[in-house]
């Protein structure tokens, strides 16, 4: 029965994505329909396929293939419904669910639009709709029923099995997703309306918000990973890491681009190439992950015709851009940008270096493809490369990036700059040399790291105060600047936690007995006990270590390593103690005779990786809602 | 005209990941690959220890497995149609499993293994550089690995198979 709901709503959706797609015909006849009813029709029966297979893996529904293979009926209540993204089919209805969501947020709630435009637009969207769609049911449909019923399940994969990872996808794929309805609107502006301040107004609420669920998925994802697969980083440059950091850099740039085509009526196409390639790189990403192309720690999904299928959606979409951009790139007129020292000038600067990063990491993230394709040697692109080349690109842009805020458009005075930028260089130089004499040694490029995060603090910082003119005028400050100050000054967090989380990290592995005991930094852990556990669908061991420093007790840690029978996989659960600078951090893992190896950290800064990220994404919230509701 | 050369080069990333997908060769390379099997010496399910001792002489299929993994069900029909088709021994070795079960287990379903060793703390199955059961193992005369299947032995895997014993009897 379930199975049917979800087959009549994905066929009556395709339906309705392709009606409204072909309404586009009717505009130039001026006799189209208003696009609110079939967007929330479809909107409705996506939701309504999407709730089916939720309540077929709540309720155990084994004779659906897809619950079969990836849910147990001894699953927490939690994973069974989270399990219905935690594989490639469930995953792919709820992007296809959050694409049409965000057609209906926009039919509903845009008040900005003009009708014909917004029927454009989502008619366009209508079109990736369809697209997906027939994707989702001839490929990779989650409604496919196996006969006899099967008593039990396969389980999902135990990493899977977690918060962190949990919720995820959902806030990676608004992001991703969001990125479509910047296509949208860009397609659609080169048959209604031109290319201007307006547009530049519209689109940017959209990628304000793609970003920022884009930063918080990202962060999400990376949280995970630091401590549940347990090798104490939270970046490893993997292949589908890369596949999201990469629109997320092109929406960085497109971000501060549209900032300059609403000010300064400049840089029109290269924004829409942007707003192109964003959402090109998300529909490759999608494509590097799903198909299975490069062997991955995420590769869940691999299967040839899928990638065939999925790669023909990408050339669809990227060679329709480029062939729109070819036709009628040669109308837009836009205004020529002279000055370097400007804020426009900082901005091109910083795209520019946005961009050659984006490069830089997809050269790294399919170089092995070509490698194998061309000499059948098989390699993979490891952190070393990238974690140089992202360092020197980014370095010159977290410069600029301090100041660029407080320089004026059009044209701005150097001498006056020069002043402001040497009381923060005194002050970043100030905070480095303070954390070069407190503690830590470490290597020279950590106190660069430090030297640049206070840089940017600092520039943020004054720029704040002197806009506020130092706290006296709070009140007159819009959420859109407040925004940017948020985002800004998380990034410099960020940017120290890096720094502090991978430079000057302690590492020890050691075997230990019960009742020994281990010294790190200026802590000591005792080993007190271990016990056997037993979880509603795993079994595992739990270490206790009592945490002191200098004698004193601070806290029991529990560090896990468990065991998925069903799915016959070990997973850690890493037991991590955070004082806000800093993490004490135990992985367990294999016992040896009556011994168990361990894995110790002691990281420095690394919460405020998190925190960084959290305010980068609460900034571009505030700047989302200003944008949205207040701003005529 | 600038976008011309992108347009190019998007054409020939593309072209390339085409032919990636269709090269399908996905199979995880094992580094322990024309090595010599590890060395070990297991407990057996009957008298004699099972060791390399046994691999002397013998192209064989060492296949880690359990009672408790699914997947190795549905393998383990296809282990008696490999015996079928070719005549070749399969060496057992028994991951992380409970004896009773595992003897209930070869009951029901039939043994198709020489002999079956016993890897009751997983220990030895590192050694192989197992990552996930079921996996198996080809070796040739001189006890040195050949090929490696990640997970079930199917028919198209006993194909290959086949066809790896044959060039190695040949050899």
């Amino acid at each position: 029965m379930t199975a049917i709901i979800g087959n009549i709503s994905l066929i009556l959706a395709i339906f309705f994505s392709c009606y409204q797609f072909l309404n586009i015909r009717n505009i130039k006849k001026k006799r189209f329909f208003n696009p609110d009813r079939t967007i929330s029709i479809q909107f409705f029966l996506i939701l309504l396929a999407f709730l089916s297979l939720m309540y077929a893996y709540i309720v155990s529904d084994f004779s659906i293939l897809n619950v079969y293979q990836n849910s147990h009926s001894a699953k927490p209540l939690l994973y069974k419904i989270t399990g219905v993204w935690g594989n490639h089919e469930g995953s792919m209805l709820l992007w296809v669910l959050v694409l049409v969501f965000f057609g209906f947020l926009i039919s509903k709630f845009d008040k900005r639009l003009d009708l014909s435009y917004k029927t454009l637009t989502l008619s366009f969207q209508s079109l990736i709709t369809l697209i997906f769609l027939l994707f989702i049911f001839l490929t990779s449909n989650p409604f496919i029923i196996i006969s006899p019923t099967p008593l039990n399940g396969q389980d999902l994969n135990p990493l899977l099995q977690d918060p962190g990872l949990a919720f995820h996808p959902p806030n990676l794929y608004i992001g991703y997703v969001g990125l479509s309805i910047v296509f949208s609107f860009t397609i659609a502006r080169f048959y209604k309306g031109k290319f201007d301040s307006t547009w530049a107004r519209l689109i940017k609420p959209w990628v304000l918000l793609s970003w920022s669920f884009l930063t918080l998925g990202i962060s999400l994802g990376s949280w995970w990973a630091y401590y549940e697969l347990g090798w104490g980083g939270f970046w490893f440059w993997d292949p589908v890491e890369n596949a999201s950091l990469m629109p997320w850099l092109c929406a960085t740039a497109l971000l501060h681009s549209t900032l300059v085509l609403e000010k300064r009526n400049a840089l029109i196409k290269w924004t829409v190439l942007l707003a192109f390639l964003s959402f090109s790189f998300s529909l490759i990403g999608t494509f590097l992950v799903r198909s299975g192309i490069i062997t991955s720690v995420h590769s869940f999904a691999s299967d040839p015709t899928r990638g065939v299928f999925i790669l023909i959606i990408c050339a669809f979409f990227i060679f329709s851009s480029f062939i729109l951009l070819i036709k009628k790139g040669k109308l837009i007129k836009e205004e020529k940008l002279v000055t370097p020292i400007s804020k426009e000038g900082a901005i091109v600067f910083n795209n520019l270096l946005m961009i050659a990063l984006l490069l830089t990491i997809f050269i790294g993230t399919i170089y092995p493809i070509f490698l194998d394709i061309f000499t059948g040697e098989q390699i993979s692109v490891g952190p070393p490369y990238f974690n140089i080349t992202t360092t020197l690109i980014m370095a010159p842009a977290i410069i600029v990036m301090a100041f660029a805020p407080m320089i004026n458009w059009k044209k701005d005075d150097f001498n006056g700059l020069i002043s402001r930028l040497k009381t923060i260089l005194f002050l970043s130089l100030l905070v480095t040399l303070i954390f070069f004499y407190i503690k830590f040694q470490g290597p020279i490029i950590a106190l660069v790291g430090i030297f640049l995060a206070a840089w940017l603090f600092f520039g943020t910082l004054i720029n704040f105060f002197e806009r506020t003119n130092y706290l006296k005028k709070l009140k007159h400050l819009n959420n859109q600047y407040l925004g940017m100050i948020v985002a800004h000054l998380g990034v410099a967090i960020f940017i120290a936690g890096v720094t502090g989380s991978t430079l000057w990290k302690i590492e020890k592995i050691k075997t230990l007995k019960v009742g020994e005991k281990i010294s790190l930094n200026n802590y000591s852990l005792n080993f007190d006990k271990i016990k056997k556990i037993k979880g509603k669908n795993y079994i595992g061991h739990e270490a206790e270590f009592n945490l002191y420093k200098k004698n004193k007790f601070i806290k029991t840690l529990k560090p896990q390593k468990r065991f998925y029978p069903v799915q016959e996989f070990p997973t850690t659960e890493a037991a991590i103690y955070s004082r806000g600078i800093s993490d004490i951090y135990i992985a367990m893992s294999e016992p040896v005779n009556d011994s168990w190896i361990f894995r110790f950290h002691y990281s420095p800064l690394t919460p405020w990786i998190w925190i960084g990220s959290i305010m980068a994404f609460l900034g571009g919230i505030l700047s989302f809602s200003y944008r949205m509701f207040k701003q005529k | 005209m600038k976008y011309l050369s992108l347009f190019i080069i998007t054409i020939f990333i593309f072209i390339c990941f085409l032919f990636a997908l269709n090269k399908n060769d996905k199979d995880l390379k094992s580094v322990f690959i024309n090595k010599e099997a590890p060395e070990f010496n297991l407990k057996s399910l009957k008298k004699n220890n099972l060791s390399n001792k046994d691999f002397e002489n013998e192209i064989l299929l060492v296949n880690f497995f359990a009672s408790w993994c699914i997947p190795c069900i549905v393998e383990h029909d296809f282990l008696f149609e490999l015996k079928k088709q070719k005549e070749i021994k399969i060496y057992g070795i028994n991951y992380k499993d409970n004896i009773k079960d595992l003897e209930n287990w070869l009951n029901k379903l039939g043994n198709p293994y020489t002999k079956i060793g016993i890897d009751k703390s997983g220990l030895n199955s590192i050694d192989w550089g197992v990552n996930g059961i079921p996996e198996s193992f080809l070796i040739d005369k001189d006890g040195i690995i050949r090929h490696k299947v990640n997970g079930i032995i199917d028919n198209k895997q006993i194909k290959i198979l086949i066809e790896k014993i044959d060039y190695l009897e040949k050899k």
